[in-house]
């Protein structure tokens, strides 16, 4: 068989597919500016409504549920179209409400939606994969060229399908009252108003073609690989967006382009390339990072589009609403920051370890001491200087693989050192690990400071996908998927501390150093700095605020205390594997600071004791037991609930003050 | 008096059209200069061409003799230009106090370690800097509005809050971009007191302004753009006098 001419074929079918969904990010982009992450869930729901009434019967919650059994082409314009539904009531409960909300908002509650309806399916369909049934247009016989090209009847509908999409799309755009009034929202949504085009019907419009143009794209891509399942949707809704920004997002034609680019790069690597299936998800994120540097605003896209928009990126928190006045009168008194009422917190946490006698409780409360470290290094980043950082987990991965590595794999097999001697070592490399995770934080950041927000999310989402997949494939230096085992457990001169409640302890100490030195910078002209930029940029400038500068000090810090937090992780677990490390984290440690309270510094540690405490109540409720990932359900309903009603966190009231303490 | 900015041949171009064309205006030490000109005359533009944030097509400005076109925004700043903006920008999750300190940004020396370590020199910085803002505040009429939030504060009280932190940088020059828009007279006049108590404290002012009876008893010199070029310059007598300068207000063909 021919390989190029078969990967060719594969990778216009790819490339079909990617298109179609980079279409959805790019239309809803162009009108209300909001990266929709919730557009790969609709992608796996389309696929699964298709496969559902596709089958004689499917199991809904544990039922087997009679289904109709139709046919294909039947199944999908039925599954386009209540997936778009779906879309359509989507904007309607959790965009709409935060139009005019700080910028930060509705991406959260994009990625809210995107945690809700994945768990949701999972509860509905269960974990396992379901199979596309078998049915008449793919048991037709491929057409064969040069004798050695198989192309299937199916790939053919995929390419013909999404050219009429494209194109019925590109139609409707051009020639119809409502693409025009679209095409005049997106250039200016004030202006549209004025001169009387029904802004919310353009956006629900907005939402509902995208919406449905992500659900055909799921379907295309399940009966290529023959199932459903979950979590499908998230790494090709991410390939979508990246061929949405790599095309120029806002542009239909540049989505087009930039989905088969990704296809072609991906395709031909992951043929031609040694191992090249592995990094296949890595050359496509790369290339988005290049193009990101060399031009922001991407193959076909308008500059304007790359603009950092200005006004708050969280808000006025300090203005915050009135409800729960107990709860805000509290969360002041943290405002002052009193020293008393610092050293009573820090009491009660050592106090914990000698008050919780279980060693499974104590186990869960270093838990909350890593979460609550990790947020709160994110929290310099998002919640202080109000950059969106999706890729955090990177630096707390690059921290505990660099100790692991260092200690199991240099120093343990390689040189034979007998790790008792070397136990010192551990506190030297939560220095080093830092500072490693600083430097590499800074590479990453300086390309990225001339981005907006959102691109600025994308490419840290990027960044962590490549450290990721490295952690998994390059098996010589990170044992891959096996993980690095025998890591040795922090030691004090000598003593191993085996026990949890010394391992908490230590936990809390590292804390209290962390939050020491992270407030002598917050609490001076640096985290002014920082705040000013996060407030107004133009104006932070025009006070003389290198603002390039004090964003690379921001990404520093926060990775510098990723980093140590890795170390710590990595040594207090005595394992580690790329899983410690998903994706999912990023958003999880990202949600804790939002429910915490963005730029305070109680709040990272209340959004990672509720969090960690209601996964374990949680686990005793026996409908949860069943279905586990409903917690998950919760936790982005919670999120979105947040975003809608009490966008600045739990601590609002708890606003940092950025002066020095006398 | 010797010319504390000198700005020449200044062009900002939007895509081909000229915002400004050829713009010489040499602004006196220890004045209080004055920029006036219809609507779309070009008169933001050029204060956004002097601090940075628009690129230049052409043109040179120095402050004092030190060439600041094509530095990037902060350094010009720091070089000694403060500025208010037409719409307010303070900083909106910030007290008073933060706010007006922010603009003390750049006499700020204490290093990263000092400062994580609170060293004795690094909070002797910021109690000096404390100080300076606390009378800063004083000055413009914001006395004991320390630890408010910037956004509770009255319109009026966020104009005089923007002037506060902008002389926080201890400026040669101040911009001022339409500081009394949507002000009554009476907060007009406390305005243009604080105005002339800075030129006097020894700070060079260059006001942009729509109301005239303020402008010709403020200013010591009026400059007036028309559109993107500059039409007159002298006192405010001799502007007011002049027939050009009437027709462009007015319309009329000069």
């Amino acid at each position: 068989m021919d390989i190029f001419g078969q990967l060719l074929v594969n990778a216009v079918m790819l490339g079909s597919i990617y298109s179609l969904a980079a279409v959805a990010y790019t239309l809803v982009y162009g009108v209300v500016k909001l990266v929709n992450f919730a557009f790969g869930e609709l992608f796996m729901l389309g696929a699964f409504f298709c496969v559902s009434l596709m089958l004689p019967a499917v199991t809904l919650f544990g039922y087997s549920v009679p289904m109709p059994g139709l046919p294909f082409l039947v199944a999908v314009p039925i599954s386009v179209l209540a997936v778009a539904g779906i879309g359509v009531l989507v904007e309607r409960l959790a965009y709409r409400p935060l139009r005019k909300a700080p910028r930060l908002a509705p991406l959260i509650a994009a990625i809210a939606v995107s945690v809700l309806l994945q768990a949701l399916a999972q509860s509905i369909w269960g974990a396992e994969e379901l199979r596309f049934p078998v049915f008449s247009m793919r048991q037709m016989p491929p057409i064969v060229l040069f004798d050695t090209i198989y192309i299937g009847v199916m790939q053919i509908f995929v390419l013909v399908a999404a050219l009429a999409s494209m194109l019925g799309l590109t139609l409707f755009v051009l020639k119809t009252r409502l693409g025009r009034a679209m095409r005049a929202t997106a250039e200016d949504p004030e202006a549209a108003l004025l001169v009387g085009i029904p802004i919310d019907r353009v956006i629900a419009m907005a939402f509902l073609i995208g919406s449905a143009f992500a659900a055909l794209a799921g379907i295309l891509y399940a009966q290529a690989y023959s199932f459903a399942h979950p979590t499908m949707g998230f790494m090709p809704g991410l390939k979508a967006l990246t061929a949405a920004v790599l095309g120029g997002i806002g542009s239909i034609p540049g989505a087009a382009l930039g989905g088969m680019i990704l296809a072609f790069a991906e395709t031909f690597a992951a043929g031609y390339l040694p191992n090249g299936a592995a990094w296949r998800d890595a050359i496509g994120f790369a290339i988005l990072i290049v193009i990101l540097i060399i031009r922001p605003q991407g193959l076909l896209g308008r500059r304007e589009m790359n603009e950092a928009p200005s006004g708050s990126l969280v808000g006025d928190r300090a203005a915050g609403d009135t409800r729960w006045p107990a709860l805000n009168r509290f969360m002041a008194r943290m405002n002052e920051g009193s020293l008393a009422l610092n050293i009573a917190l820090a009491c009660i946490a050592i106090a914990l370890a000698f008050i919780v006698t279980n060693d499974y409780w104590l186990r869960i409360l270093i838990f909350v001491v890593t979460y609550g470290l990790l947020a709160s290094g994110l929290n310099v980043v998002v919640g202080f200087t109000g950059l969106l950082d999706l890729g955090f987990v990177a630096f707390w991965a690059v921290g505990s693989y660099f100790t692991s590595i260092l200690f199991v794999l240099v120093l343990r097999d390689h040189f034979g050192i007998e790790m008792r001697d070397i136990w010192w070592l551990f506190y030297v490399n939560l220095v080093a690990g830092g500072a490693l995770a600083a430097l590499i934080a800074m590479l990453i950041g300086t390309p990225t400071l001339r981005l907006r927000g959102d691109y600025l999310a994308i490419m840290t989402l990027g960044f962590h996908e490549i450290i990721r997949i490295i952690a998994t494939n390059w098996v010589e230096v990170t044992r891959g998927p096996m993980g690095i085992r025998g890591i040795p457990v922090p030691s004090v001169a000598g003593t191993p501390l085996f026990e949890p409640k010394y391992l908490y302890l230590l936990g809390v100490f590292l804390t209290i150093v962390v939050m020491l030195a992270l407030s002598g910078l917050v609490r001076s002209h640096v985290g002014r700095a920082w705040v000013a930029i996060r407030e107004n940029e133009l104006a932070a400038e025009a006070m003389g605020v290198n603002t390039a500068h004090y964003k690379l000090l921001a990404y520093a810090t926060g990775g510098f205390i990723g980093g140590t937090v890795g170390v710590f992780f990595a040594h207090s677990q005595q394992y580690i594997s790329p899983l410690s490390f998903s994706l999912f984290e990023n958003i999880l440690i990202l949600m804790l600071v939002v429910m915490g309270g963005l730029g305070t510094f109680i709040g990272p540690f209340l959004g990672a004791l509720f969090w960690i405490v209601f996964l374990q109540v949680a686990q005793g409720v026996p409908f949860i037991q069943s279905h586990p990932e409903l917690r998950y359900a919760l936790l982005g309903l919670a999120l979105l609930l947040l975003m809608i009603y009490r966008p600045q966190g739990i601590a609002a009231r708890a606003r940092v003050s950025l002066l020095m303490p006398r | 008096m010797s010319a504390l900015l000198d700005i020449q041949g200044l062009a900002v171009t939007f895509g081909g059209l000229h915002a400004l064309r050829g713009v010489d205006l040499p602004v006196a030490a220890g004045a209080i200069h004055g920029l006036i000109g219809p609507n779309g005359a070009g008169k933001s533009t050029l204060v956004n061409a002097l601090t940075g944030t628009v690129r230049l097509a052409g043109g040179t400005i120095h402050l004092d003799g030190r060439a600041l076109h094509g530095l990037p925004t902060h350094r010009i700043a720091s070089a000694g230009i403060a500025r208010t903006f037409q719409n307010i920008r303070h900083f909106a999750g910030m007290t008073v106090l933060e706010n007006v300190l922010v603009g003390a940004h750049r006499h700020f020396t204490a290093s990263l370690p000092a400062l994580i370590r609170r060293s004795r020199a690094a909070r002797a910085e910021e109690a000096y800097h404390r100080a300076r803002a606390t009378r800063l505040l004083d000055f413009v009429g914001l006395a004991g509005r320390e630890s408010d939030m910037a956004t509770s504060l009255a319109y009026g009280h966020q104009r005089r809050l923007e002037i506060a932190r902008a002389l926080m940088l201890e400026p040669r020059l101040l911009l001022l971009d339409e500081p009394m828009a949507g002000m009554n007279t009476a907060e007009k006049d406390e305005l243009a007191d604080i105005v002339r108590a800075t030129r006097d404290g020894g700070v060079t002012v260059l006001i942009i302004e729509h109301d005239m009876q303020i402008m010709r008893s403020l200013c010591d010199r009026l400059s007036v753009l028309h559109h993107g070029e500059p039409l007159a310059q002298g006192t405010p007598a001799e502007i007011f006098a002049d027939p050009a300068v009437q027709a462009a207000y007015l319309g009329r063909a000069a």
